[in-house]
């Protein structure tokens, strides 16, 4: 579940997201739920010309298992107190 | 439960499927393993008439956009060439074992 507390800290903030059918969106990642599904808000594709599918499309959502990577910038994520937690999280699993 | 599609109820959906199949539907119901009760479905590029009512298994569900009711074009024609097809997202490697034959016979020698 840390992951899920993870995201639910990005809400609001501007995301892009690659698929695993290669495609990337840009967006306001407006919620998560515990599948890591994604909804983002104001999308674009990074790929306008080459994608027109979601050319009237404002707010998509995204099934989390089709999610290959989310690109954060530095200063969404402190890392060392990401990296504390899981270890954390893994040790409170084992007892 | 996942209850993020409850905005998307009852209004017209663009779905890209895992297999790159792209449609237009009425999102009618859901449930948390976002299989979908979807009806009037069109294909979203060649706008044909698929079927008039269709239950999607979530594991065949890539992504959900919301068709904004205001600028609503997804009834305007894409250029069917111009579009390039989507891709499925399983990523298969065409022929991967015979790389891993080389691979083998590389680390033999």
């Amino acid at each position: 579940m840390l992951f899920f507390s993870f995201f639910k800290t990005l809400v609001d903030q501007e995301v892009v997201v690659e698929l695993k059918n290669d495609i990337e969106i840009k967006g306001t990642l407006q919620s998560v739920d515990q599948f890591l599904n994604l909804k983002l808000d104001n999308i674009s594709c990074t790929d306008e010309n080459k994608y027109p599918h979601l050319g009237s499309v404002r707010n998509i959502f995204i099934r989390g298992s089709t999610v290959r990577y989310v690109y954060l910038n530095k200063n969404m994520v402190d890392t060392n107190l990401l990296q504390d937690a899981t270890r954390r999280e893994v040790m409170t699993e084992r007892k | 439960m996942s209850p993020i599609l409850k905005e998307y109820l009852n209004k017209r959906v663009v779905i890209i499927k895992v297999d790159g199949q792209c449609l237009i539907a009425s999102l009618n119901g859901f449930d948390k393993n976002t299989n979908l009760f979807i009806s009037d479905v069109f294909n979203r590029i060649d706008k044909e008439f698929i079927c008039k009512a269709q239950l999607l298994r979530g594991s065949e569900i890539a992504l959900v956009g919301l068709i904004d009711s205001e600028n609503d074009d997804s009834l305007a024609p894409i250029d069917e060439e111009g579009v390039p097809k989507l891709k499925d997202t399983r990523n298969i490697i065409e022929n991967e074992h015979v790389i891993w034959g080389k691979v083998y016979d590389s680390k033999k020698e």
